[in-house]
Protein backbone atom coordinates (compact mmCIF):
# COMPACT_ATOMS: atom_id res chain seq x y z
CA UNK A 1 0.00 0.00 0.00
CA UNK A 2 2.77 2.36 1.28
CA UNK A 3 4.66 1.64 -1.90
CA UNK A 4 1.77 1.78 -4.50
CA UNK A 5 1.36 5.74 -2.64
CA UNK A 6 4.94 6.27 -3.50
CA UNK A 7 4.57 5.41 -7.09
CA UNK A 8 1.51 7.72 -6.78
CA UNK A 9 3.58 10.52 -5.32
CA UNK A 10 5.66 10.00 -8.38
CA UNK A 11 3.87 10.01 -11.19
CA UNK A 12 2.22 13.04 -9.49
CA UNK A 13 5.19 14.72 -9.11
CA UNK A 14 6.68 13.56 -13.11
CA UNK A 15 3.04 15.09 -14.24
CA UNK A 16 3.53 18.18 -12.32
CA UNK A 17 7.35 19.00 -13.24
CA UNK A 18 5.56 17.81 -17.36
CA UNK A 19 3.49 21.29 -17.11
CA UNK A 20 5.30 23.91 -14.80
CA UNK A 21 3.19 26.39 -12.62
CA UNK A 22 4.81 28.65 -14.73
CA UNK A 23 3.90 26.96 -18.18
CA UNK A 24 0.17 26.94 -16.84
CA UNK A 25 0.27 30.88 -15.80
CA UNK A 26 1.31 31.53 -19.88
CA UNK A 27 -1.35 29.42 -21.04
CA UNK A 28 -4.37 31.44 -18.94
CA UNK A 29 -2.83 34.45 -19.90
CA UNK A 30 -2.98 33.60 -23.32
CA UNK A 31 -6.82 32.35 -23.40
CA UNK A 32 -7.57 35.75 -21.18
CA UNK A 33 -5.87 37.69 -23.82
CA UNK A 34 -7.99 36.08 -27.10
CA UNK A 35 -11.17 35.95 -24.82
CA UNK A 36 -10.76 40.01 -24.12
CA UNK A 37 -9.98 40.47 -27.60
CA UNK A 38 -12.93 38.72 -29.30
CA UNK A 39 -15.49 40.29 -26.82
CA UNK A 40 -14.01 43.74 -27.12
CA UNK A 41 -13.56 43.80 -31.20
CA UNK A 42 -17.42 42.84 -31.29
CA UNK A 43 -18.93 45.02 -29.02
CA UNK A 44 -20.06 42.68 -26.59
CA UNK A 45 -20.35 45.15 -23.32
CA UNK A 46 -22.29 44.61 -20.22
CA UNK A 47 -23.66 47.78 -20.83
CA UNK A 48 -25.35 46.29 -24.00
CA UNK A 49 -26.05 43.20 -22.51
CA UNK A 50 -27.89 44.77 -19.66
CA UNK A 51 -30.55 46.29 -21.66
CA UNK A 52 -30.97 43.35 -23.99
CA UNK A 53 -33.28 40.92 -21.69
CA UNK A 54 -35.42 43.55 -21.41
CA UNK A 55 -35.83 44.42 -25.25
CA UNK A 56 -35.97 40.63 -25.54
CA UNK A 57 -38.75 40.20 -23.55
CA UNK A 58 -40.74 42.93 -25.37
CA UNK A 59 -40.30 41.35 -28.18
CA UNK A 60 -41.85 38.27 -27.15
CA UNK A 61 -44.86 39.91 -25.78
CA UNK A 62 -45.61 41.28 -28.54
CA UNK A 63 -45.75 38.00 -30.61
CA UNK A 64 -48.66 36.62 -28.28
CA UNK A 65 -51.12 35.73 -28.61
CA UNK A 66 -50.29 34.17 -32.42
CA UNK A 67 -52.37 35.52 -35.19
CA UNK A 68 -53.80 32.58 -36.44
CA UNK A 69 -55.57 34.22 -39.65
CA UNK A 70 -52.18 33.85 -41.68
CA UNK A 71 -52.47 29.74 -40.82
CA UNK A 72 -53.61 28.84 -44.07
CA UNK A 73 -51.00 30.78 -46.38
CA UNK A 74 -48.30 29.71 -43.43
CA UNK A 75 -48.96 25.90 -44.41
CA UNK A 76 -49.33 26.71 -48.43
CA UNK A 77 -45.92 28.31 -47.59
CA UNK A 78 -44.69 25.66 -45.19
CA UNK A 79 -45.63 22.65 -48.49
CA UNK A 80 -43.73 24.85 -50.63
CA UNK A 81 -40.50 24.42 -47.83
CA UNK A 82 -41.30 20.81 -48.03
CA UNK A 83 -41.34 20.34 -51.32
CA UNK A 84 -38.07 22.14 -52.05
CA UNK A 85 -36.41 20.07 -49.48
CA UNK A 86 -37.89 16.61 -50.87
CA UNK A 87 -36.89 17.72 -54.08
CA UNK A 88 -33.17 18.94 -53.17
CA UNK A 89 -32.24 15.66 -51.14
CA UNK A 90 -33.41 13.57 -54.06
CA UNK A 91 -31.64 15.21 -56.94
CA UNK A 92 -29.18 15.73 -54.80
CA UNK A 93 -28.51 11.56 -53.74
CA UNK A 94 -29.58 10.69 -57.08
CA UNK A 95 -26.28 12.44 -58.55
CA UNK A 96 -24.84 11.25 -55.27
CA UNK A 97 -24.97 7.89 -56.03
CA UNK A 98 -22.24 7.36 -58.44
CA UNK A 99 -20.13 9.82 -57.12
CA UNK A 100 -20.01 7.91 -53.93
CA UNK A 101 -18.77 5.05 -55.69
CA UNK A 102 -16.34 6.74 -57.79
CA UNK A 103 -14.73 7.83 -54.63
CA UNK A 104 -14.60 4.86 -52.81
CA UNK A 105 -11.17 3.20 -52.07
CA UNK A 106 -11.02 -0.74 -51.87
CA UNK A 107 -14.19 -1.62 -54.20
CA UNK A 108 -11.91 -1.63 -57.40
CA UNK A 109 -12.11 1.93 -58.79
CA UNK A 110 -8.55 3.34 -59.69
CA UNK A 111 -6.91 5.45 -57.23
CA UNK A 112 -6.77 8.53 -59.72
CA UNK A 113 -10.39 8.42 -60.11
CA UNK A 114 -11.12 8.41 -56.38
CA UNK A 115 -8.83 11.43 -55.24
CA UNK A 116 -10.03 13.18 -58.01
CA UNK A 117 -13.74 12.64 -57.21
CA UNK A 118 -13.21 13.41 -53.75
CA UNK A 119 -11.53 16.47 -54.23
CA UNK A 120 -14.56 17.15 -56.11
CA UNK A 121 -16.89 16.43 -53.51
CA UNK A 122 -14.79 18.68 -51.29
CA UNK A 123 -15.14 21.63 -53.27
CA UNK A 124 -18.60 20.93 -53.64
CA UNK A 125 -19.19 20.65 -49.78
CA UNK A 126 -16.97 23.76 -49.12
CA UNK A 127 -19.78 26.22 -50.47
CA UNK A 128 -22.75 26.84 -48.11
CA UNK A 129 -26.41 25.85 -49.14
CA UNK A 130 -26.61 29.74 -48.51
CA UNK A 131 -24.11 30.84 -50.85
CA UNK A 132 -25.97 28.19 -53.43
CA UNK A 133 -29.19 29.81 -53.39
CA UNK A 134 -27.85 33.40 -54.06
CA UNK A 135 -26.18 32.07 -57.04
CA UNK A 136 -29.09 30.38 -58.39
CA UNK A 137 -31.33 33.11 -57.63
CA UNK A 138 -29.38 34.88 -59.65
CA UNK A 139 -28.93 31.92 -62.53
CA UNK A 140 -32.73 31.14 -62.57
CA UNK A 141 -34.41 34.14 -60.90
CA UNK A 142 -36.30 34.21 -57.40
CA UNK A 143 -38.60 31.21 -56.38
CA UNK A 144 -39.16 27.25 -55.44
CA UNK A 145 -36.52 26.29 -58.63
CA UNK A 146 -33.31 27.64 -57.11
CA UNK A 147 -33.73 26.83 -53.73
CA UNK A 148 -33.98 23.41 -55.05
CA UNK A 149 -31.10 23.31 -57.02
CA UNK A 150 -29.17 24.92 -53.99
CA UNK A 151 -30.19 21.89 -51.89
CA UNK A 152 -29.53 19.48 -54.31
CA UNK A 153 -25.93 20.93 -54.62
CA UNK A 154 -25.70 20.86 -50.95
CA UNK A 155 -27.43 17.13 -50.68
CA UNK A 156 -24.86 16.07 -52.98
CA UNK A 157 -21.53 16.60 -51.29
CA UNK A 158 -22.71 15.54 -47.75
CA UNK A 159 -24.86 12.30 -49.33
CA UNK A 160 -21.63 11.50 -50.92
CA UNK A 161 -19.40 12.13 -48.10
CA UNK A 162 -21.48 9.76 -45.90
CA UNK A 163 -22.16 6.97 -48.03
CA UNK A 164 -18.30 6.73 -49.45
CA UNK A 165 -17.08 6.41 -46.15
CA UNK A 166 -19.38 3.64 -45.67
CA UNK A 167 -18.56 1.81 -48.66
CA UNK A 168 -14.91 1.52 -47.32
CA UNK A 169 -15.78 0.25 -44.45
CA UNK A 170 -18.16 -2.52 -45.98
CA UNK A 171 -17.93 -6.32 -44.48
CA UNK A 172 -16.00 -8.23 -47.31
CA UNK A 173 -17.16 -11.44 -46.62
CA UNK A 174 -20.12 -11.01 -49.35
CA UNK A 175 -17.56 -10.17 -52.08
CA UNK A 176 -15.81 -13.24 -51.47
CA UNK A 177 -18.69 -15.49 -51.14
CA UNK A 178 -19.94 -13.80 -54.25
CA UNK A 179 -16.61 -14.66 -56.36
CA UNK A 180 -16.57 -18.06 -55.34
CA UNK A 181 -19.78 -18.77 -56.23
CA UNK A 182 -18.62 -17.82 -59.90
CA UNK A 183 -19.89 -14.31 -60.00
CA UNK A 184 -18.35 -11.54 -62.23
CA UNK A 185 -17.54 -8.14 -61.57
CA UNK A 186 -21.51 -7.00 -61.69
CA UNK A 187 -22.51 -9.89 -59.75
CA UNK A 188 -20.31 -8.66 -56.77
CA UNK A 189 -21.93 -5.39 -57.21
CA UNK A 190 -25.44 -6.83 -57.45
CA UNK A 191 -25.08 -9.00 -54.71
CA UNK A 192 -22.52 -7.75 -52.62
CA UNK A 193 -22.05 -4.11 -52.38
CA UNK A 194 -24.93 -3.20 -53.22
CA UNK A 195 -27.38 -4.48 -50.61
CA UNK A 196 -24.88 -3.09 -48.07
CA UNK A 197 -24.43 -0.26 -49.37
CA UNK A 198 -28.05 0.87 -49.68
CA UNK A 199 -29.01 0.94 -46.09
CA UNK A 200 -26.35 3.82 -45.56
CA UNK A 201 -27.37 5.50 -48.79
CA UNK A 202 -30.78 5.95 -47.36
CA UNK A 203 -29.73 6.60 -43.78
CA UNK A 204 -27.69 9.27 -45.66
CA UNK A 205 -30.34 11.02 -47.74
CA UNK A 206 -32.51 11.00 -45.09
CA UNK A 207 -29.88 12.89 -42.71
CA UNK A 208 -29.37 15.14 -46.21
CA UNK A 209 -33.83 15.84 -46.01
CA UNK A 210 -33.60 16.78 -41.98
CA UNK A 211 -31.10 19.48 -42.72
CA UNK A 212 -32.34 20.64 -45.94
CA UNK A 213 -35.64 21.48 -44.54
CA UNK A 214 -34.04 24.03 -42.13
CA UNK A 215 -31.92 25.00 -44.73
CA UNK A 216 -35.00 25.40 -46.86
CA UNK A 217 -36.49 27.96 -44.65
CA UNK A 218 -33.31 29.67 -44.46
CA UNK A 219 -32.92 29.67 -48.23
CA UNK A 220 -36.24 31.72 -48.22
CA UNK A 221 -34.58 34.76 -46.62
CA UNK A 222 -32.81 35.50 -49.50
CA UNK A 223 -35.76 34.80 -52.26
CA UNK A 224 -35.75 31.53 -52.97
CA UNK A 225 -39.43 31.03 -51.65
CA UNK A 226 -41.34 29.31 -48.94
CA UNK A 227 -41.51 29.55 -45.47
CA UNK A 228 -38.79 31.52 -44.64
CA UNK A 229 -39.77 33.98 -47.27
CA UNK A 230 -42.85 34.42 -45.20
CA UNK A 231 -41.26 35.08 -42.21
CA UNK A 232 -38.54 37.91 -43.56
CA UNK A 233 -41.52 39.53 -45.09
CA UNK A 234 -43.66 39.48 -41.68
CA UNK A 235 -40.28 40.57 -39.73
CA UNK A 236 -39.85 43.65 -42.26
CA UNK A 237 -43.36 44.64 -41.51
CA UNK A 238 -43.21 44.27 -38.00
CA UNK A 239 -46.29 41.96 -37.26
CA UNK A 240 -44.65 40.32 -34.74
CA UNK A 241 -47.76 37.48 -33.90
CA UNK A 242 -47.83 36.73 -37.31
CA UNK A 243 -44.17 36.01 -37.25
CA UNK A 244 -45.08 33.66 -33.79
CA UNK A 245 -47.33 31.64 -36.42
CA UNK A 246 -44.51 30.83 -38.71
CA UNK A 247 -42.27 29.69 -35.82
CA UNK A 248 -44.77 27.85 -33.64
CA UNK A 249 -45.79 26.12 -37.20
CA UNK A 250 -42.01 25.77 -38.51
CA UNK A 251 -40.91 24.17 -34.67
CA UNK A 252 -44.03 21.67 -35.08
CA UNK A 253 -42.92 20.87 -38.56
CA UNK A 254 -39.31 20.05 -38.23
CA UNK A 255 -39.96 18.01 -35.11
CA UNK A 256 -42.27 16.29 -36.70
CA UNK A 257 -39.90 15.49 -39.85
CA UNK A 258 -36.71 14.56 -37.35
CA UNK A 259 -38.97 12.11 -36.34
CA UNK A 260 -40.50 10.61 -39.18
CA UNK A 261 -36.81 10.18 -40.39
CA UNK A 262 -35.48 8.86 -37.42
CA UNK A 263 -38.24 6.31 -37.64
CA UNK A 264 -37.46 5.59 -41.34
CA UNK A 265 -32.90 5.34 -40.74
CA UNK A 266 -34.03 2.64 -37.70
CA UNK A 267 -36.15 0.88 -40.24
CA UNK A 268 -33.07 0.97 -43.10
CA UNK A 269 -30.54 -0.06 -40.78
CA UNK B 1 -2.28 -43.20 -54.32
CA UNK B 2 -4.10 -43.98 -57.50
CA UNK B 3 -4.82 -41.41 -60.12
CA UNK B 4 -8.54 -41.58 -60.24
CA UNK B 5 -8.60 -41.39 -56.34
CA UNK B 6 -6.99 -37.94 -56.72
CA UNK B 7 -9.50 -34.62 -56.49
CA UNK B 8 -7.02 -31.88 -56.59
CA UNK B 9 -3.38 -31.91 -57.12
CA UNK B 10 -0.91 -29.23 -55.90
CA UNK B 11 2.13 -29.03 -57.33
CA UNK B 12 5.31 -26.97 -56.39
CA UNK B 13 2.97 -24.20 -55.20
CA UNK B 14 4.82 -20.64 -54.03
CA UNK B 15 2.90 -17.30 -53.25
CA UNK B 16 3.79 -14.08 -52.07
CA UNK B 17 1.76 -11.23 -50.99
CA UNK B 18 5.11 -9.11 -51.30
CA UNK B 19 8.62 -10.03 -53.52
CA UNK B 20 10.43 -10.50 -49.86
CA UNK B 21 8.62 -12.66 -47.96
CA UNK B 22 6.88 -15.99 -49.31
CA UNK B 23 3.60 -17.31 -47.26
CA UNK B 24 3.88 -20.73 -49.07
CA UNK B 25 7.24 -22.12 -50.28
CA UNK B 26 7.10 -25.06 -52.56
CA UNK B 27 4.54 -26.94 -51.63
CA UNK B 28 3.09 -30.02 -53.28
CA UNK B 29 0.25 -32.48 -52.11
CA UNK B 30 -2.51 -34.46 -53.22
CA UNK B 31 -6.32 -34.47 -52.19
CA UNK B 32 -8.05 -37.79 -52.06
CA UNK B 33 -11.37 -37.90 -53.57
CA UNK B 34 -14.06 -38.27 -50.45
CA UNK B 35 -11.66 -37.44 -48.33
CA UNK B 36 -12.03 -35.38 -44.73
CA UNK B 37 -8.41 -33.33 -45.35
CA UNK B 38 -7.58 -31.29 -42.41
CA UNK B 39 -4.75 -28.93 -42.84
CA UNK B 40 -3.46 -28.02 -39.39
CA UNK B 41 -0.23 -25.21 -38.60
CA UNK B 42 0.41 -22.52 -36.27
CA UNK B 43 -1.30 -19.41 -36.91
CA UNK B 44 0.29 -17.41 -40.05
CA UNK B 45 1.73 -20.52 -41.54
CA UNK B 46 -0.31 -20.34 -44.58
CA UNK B 47 -3.57 -22.37 -44.36
CA UNK B 48 -5.82 -19.67 -45.68
CA UNK B 49 -3.08 -18.87 -47.77
CA UNK B 50 -3.48 -22.08 -49.48
CA UNK B 51 -7.35 -22.62 -49.48
CA UNK B 52 -7.27 -19.23 -51.25
CA UNK B 53 -5.24 -20.05 -53.75
CA UNK B 54 -6.88 -23.27 -54.36
CA UNK B 55 -10.10 -21.41 -54.66
CA UNK B 56 -9.01 -19.06 -57.09
CA UNK B 57 -8.84 -15.58 -55.02
CA UNK B 58 -5.78 -15.31 -55.27
CA UNK B 59 -3.46 -15.97 -58.35
CA UNK B 60 -0.84 -18.90 -58.65
CA UNK B 61 1.94 -17.40 -60.83
CA UNK B 62 4.69 -20.36 -59.45
CA UNK B 63 3.27 -23.56 -59.29
CA UNK B 64 0.10 -25.46 -60.65
CA UNK B 65 -3.46 -26.36 -58.89
CA UNK B 66 -4.75 -29.24 -60.91
CA UNK B 67 -8.66 -29.93 -60.35
CA UNK B 68 -10.21 -33.67 -61.67
CA UNK B 69 -13.80 -33.23 -61.43
CA UNK B 70 -15.03 -36.88 -62.30
CA UNK B 71 -12.60 -40.25 -61.81
CA UNK B 72 -12.86 -40.41 -66.12
CA UNK B 73 -11.56 -36.82 -66.89
CA UNK B 74 -8.29 -35.89 -66.84
CA UNK B 75 -6.92 -33.19 -64.20
CA UNK B 76 -7.50 -29.79 -65.41
CA UNK B 77 -6.11 -26.69 -64.19
CA UNK B 78 -8.46 -24.84 -62.01
CA UNK B 79 -9.66 -21.77 -63.21
CA UNK B 80 -10.41 -18.33 -61.06
CA UNK B 81 -13.44 -18.71 -59.28
CA UNK B 82 -14.33 -22.11 -60.36
CA UNK B 83 -17.84 -22.73 -59.37
CA UNK B 84 -16.86 -26.76 -58.86
CA UNK B 85 -14.92 -25.66 -55.84
CA UNK B 86 -16.82 -23.78 -52.86
CA UNK B 87 -15.95 -22.16 -49.62
CA UNK B 88 -17.07 -22.01 -46.30
CA UNK B 89 -15.84 -18.84 -44.39
CA UNK B 90 -14.53 -18.14 -40.77
CA UNK B 91 -17.26 -15.49 -40.83
CA UNK B 92 -19.58 -17.09 -42.83
CA UNK B 93 -19.93 -13.52 -45.31
CA UNK B 94 -23.89 -13.89 -45.41
CA UNK B 95 -24.93 -10.57 -46.78
CA UNK B 96 -27.12 -9.66 -43.16
CA UNK B 97 -29.61 -7.30 -44.32
CA UNK B 98 -30.89 -9.57 -46.94
CA UNK B 99 -32.96 -13.39 -45.94
CA UNK B 100 -31.33 -16.51 -45.59
CA UNK B 101 -32.57 -17.76 -48.91
CA UNK B 102 -31.44 -14.81 -50.87
CA UNK B 103 -27.88 -15.22 -49.70
CA UNK B 104 -28.02 -19.21 -50.33
CA UNK B 105 -29.50 -18.15 -54.06
CA UNK B 106 -26.04 -16.35 -54.47
CA UNK B 107 -24.63 -19.93 -54.87
CA UNK B 108 -26.94 -20.72 -57.95
CA UNK B 109 -25.59 -17.73 -59.39
CA UNK B 110 -23.43 -19.79 -62.07
CA UNK B 111 -26.31 -22.29 -63.07
CA UNK B 112 -28.78 -19.61 -64.09
CA UNK B 113 -29.12 -16.75 -67.23
CA UNK B 114 -27.27 -13.87 -66.81
CA UNK B 115 -29.82 -11.27 -67.53
CA UNK B 116 -31.94 -13.38 -64.52
CA UNK B 117 -29.44 -12.87 -61.89
CA UNK B 118 -28.39 -9.40 -63.13
CA UNK B 119 -32.24 -8.91 -62.37
CA UNK B 120 -32.69 -11.28 -59.45
CA UNK B 121 -35.01 -13.13 -61.23
CA UNK B 122 -34.52 -16.53 -60.02
CA UNK B 123 -36.61 -19.86 -61.48
CA UNK B 124 -38.41 -21.22 -59.24
CA UNK B 125 -36.12 -24.49 -59.47
CA UNK B 126 -33.36 -22.92 -58.05
CA UNK B 127 -35.63 -21.80 -55.55
CA UNK B 128 -36.41 -25.27 -54.86
CA UNK B 129 -33.23 -26.58 -55.05
CA UNK B 130 -31.71 -23.53 -52.12
CA UNK B 131 -34.50 -24.62 -49.89
CA UNK B 132 -33.52 -28.27 -50.28
CA UNK B 133 -30.10 -27.27 -49.40
CA UNK B 134 -31.04 -25.25 -46.58
CA UNK B 135 -33.15 -28.57 -45.64
CA UNK B 136 -30.09 -30.06 -45.53
CA UNK B 137 -28.34 -28.01 -43.04
CA UNK B 138 -31.22 -28.04 -40.90
CA UNK B 139 -32.61 -24.45 -41.16
CA UNK B 140 -35.43 -24.58 -43.50
CA UNK B 141 -37.60 -23.05 -41.29
CA UNK B 142 -35.38 -20.00 -41.45
CA UNK B 143 -35.10 -19.40 -45.34
CA UNK B 144 -37.24 -16.21 -44.98
CA UNK B 145 -35.23 -14.34 -41.99
CA UNK B 146 -32.98 -11.89 -41.86
CA UNK B 147 -29.25 -12.87 -41.59
CA UNK B 148 -29.13 -10.18 -38.64
CA UNK B 149 -31.68 -12.55 -36.36
CA UNK B 150 -29.35 -15.57 -36.81
CA UNK B 151 -27.02 -16.68 -34.08
CA UNK B 152 -23.57 -17.82 -35.22
CA UNK B 153 -23.94 -21.51 -35.58
CA UNK B 154 -27.02 -20.63 -37.77
CA UNK B 155 -24.91 -18.26 -39.96
CA UNK B 156 -22.58 -20.71 -40.27
CA UNK B 157 -25.19 -22.95 -41.61
CA UNK B 158 -26.45 -20.54 -44.30
CA UNK B 159 -22.56 -20.37 -45.35
CA UNK B 160 -22.63 -24.21 -45.63
CA UNK B 161 -25.86 -24.42 -47.88
CA UNK B 162 -24.89 -21.68 -50.00
CA UNK B 163 -21.63 -23.59 -50.32
CA UNK B 164 -23.96 -26.65 -51.17
CA UNK B 165 -26.22 -25.02 -53.71
CA UNK B 166 -23.01 -24.37 -55.94
CA UNK B 167 -23.03 -28.27 -56.22
CA UNK B 168 -19.50 -28.42 -56.07
CA UNK B 169 -17.41 -30.96 -55.86
CA UNK B 170 -14.65 -29.70 -53.11
CA UNK B 171 -15.62 -27.93 -50.67
CA UNK B 172 -13.20 -25.67 -48.81
CA UNK B 173 -13.81 -24.59 -45.13
CA UNK B 174 -11.48 -21.67 -43.57
CA UNK B 175 -11.62 -22.12 -39.71
CA UNK B 176 -15.27 -22.76 -40.18
CA UNK B 177 -15.68 -23.22 -36.06
CA UNK B 178 -13.68 -20.79 -35.33
CA UNK B 179 -16.35 -18.72 -33.82
CA UNK B 180 -18.72 -21.28 -32.24
CA UNK B 181 -18.70 -22.83 -29.01
CA UNK B 182 -17.68 -26.67 -28.77
CA UNK B 183 -21.22 -28.18 -28.90
CA UNK B 184 -22.32 -25.56 -32.11
CA UNK B 185 -19.09 -26.50 -33.47
CA UNK B 186 -19.44 -30.54 -33.40
CA UNK B 187 -22.21 -29.49 -34.80
CA UNK B 188 -21.24 -28.06 -37.80
CA UNK B 189 -18.34 -31.22 -38.19
CA UNK B 190 -20.91 -33.61 -37.92
CA UNK B 191 -22.96 -31.66 -40.52
CA UNK B 192 -19.79 -31.17 -42.77
CA UNK B 193 -18.90 -34.92 -42.27
CA UNK B 194 -22.54 -36.19 -42.57
CA UNK B 195 -22.36 -34.22 -46.23
CA UNK B 196 -18.98 -36.42 -47.25
CA UNK B 197 -20.70 -39.54 -47.03
CA UNK B 198 -24.21 -39.07 -47.90
CA UNK B 199 -23.23 -36.84 -51.07
CA UNK B 200 -19.83 -38.56 -51.76
CA UNK B 201 -18.12 -34.80 -51.62
CA UNK B 202 -14.57 -33.83 -50.43
CA UNK B 203 -13.95 -31.49 -48.12
CA UNK B 204 -10.72 -30.08 -47.31
CA UNK B 205 -10.86 -27.29 -44.02
CA UNK B 206 -8.02 -25.53 -41.88
CA UNK B 207 -8.56 -26.29 -38.25
CA UNK B 208 -7.27 -25.28 -35.13
CA UNK B 209 -8.91 -27.33 -32.61
CA UNK B 210 -6.75 -30.94 -32.78
CA UNK B 211 -9.67 -32.77 -30.77
CA UNK B 212 -12.23 -31.97 -33.73
CA UNK B 213 -9.14 -32.72 -36.35
CA UNK B 214 -8.55 -35.90 -34.82
CA UNK B 215 -12.09 -36.70 -34.37
CA UNK B 216 -13.16 -35.69 -37.34
CA UNK B 217 -10.61 -36.06 -40.49
CA UNK B 218 -9.50 -38.63 -42.76
CA UNK B 219 -6.22 -36.68 -44.36
CA UNK B 220 -3.98 -34.36 -42.21
CA UNK B 221 -1.84 -32.00 -43.93
CA UNK B 222 0.52 -30.00 -41.88
CA UNK B 223 1.85 -26.62 -43.13
CA UNK B 224 4.32 -24.64 -40.89
CA UNK B 225 5.85 -21.57 -42.05
CA UNK B 226 4.67 -22.21 -45.50
CA UNK B 227 5.92 -25.69 -45.85
CA UNK B 228 4.83 -28.89 -45.84
CA UNK B 229 5.62 -30.50 -42.75
CA UNK B 230 3.14 -33.53 -42.59
CA UNK B 231 0.66 -35.52 -44.91
CA UNK B 232 -0.73 -38.54 -44.01
CA UNK B 233 -3.77 -39.92 -42.65
CA UNK B 234 -5.42 -39.14 -39.39
CA UNK B 235 -4.00 -42.36 -37.69
CA UNK B 236 -0.48 -41.69 -39.18
CA UNK B 237 -0.15 -38.14 -37.38
CA UNK B 238 1.09 -38.72 -33.93
CA UNK B 239 1.25 -36.49 -30.79
CA UNK B 240 5.28 -35.75 -31.54
CA UNK B 241 3.81 -34.67 -34.93
CA UNK B 242 1.43 -32.37 -33.25
CA UNK B 243 3.33 -30.91 -30.34
CA UNK B 244 6.19 -29.82 -33.02
CA UNK B 245 3.47 -28.35 -35.48
CA UNK B 246 2.20 -26.40 -33.66
CA UNK B 247 5.40 -25.30 -32.01
CA UNK B 248 6.10 -23.99 -35.50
Amino acid sequence: MQRLDEQLRDRHATVSTGFSVWKRCFFFAVVIVVIGWALITTEVSLNNLSNAPHRFAQYIIRMFPPDLSVLREVMVATFATMRMSIAGSLLGALLALPFSFAASHGIGVPIGLAVATRCLLSVVRTIPSLVYAALFVTVVGLGELAGVMALAAFSFGIVSKLTYENLEVLDQGPFDAVRSAGGNTFHIFRYALLPQATPHFISATLYAWEINLRAAFVLGLVGAGGLGFELMTYIRLFEMQKVCTVLIVLVVFVALVDLLSLRLRRMVA
Amino acid sequence: MNQADVILQVNRLTFAYDRQNAVLSDVSLCIPRNSFTVIIGPSGAGKSTLLRCICGFLPTPEGSIMLQIDQRDNLQCVRPNDRQIAMIFQNHCVVMNRSVIWNVLVGRLSFVKRWRTYIGLWPASDHAFCLKCLDAVGITQYAHRQGRRLSGGQLQRVGIARALAQEPVLLLADEPTANLDQETAEGLMDLLNGLRERRGMTILAALHNIDLVRRYSTHVIAICGGRLAFFGTSDQLKETHISGILRG
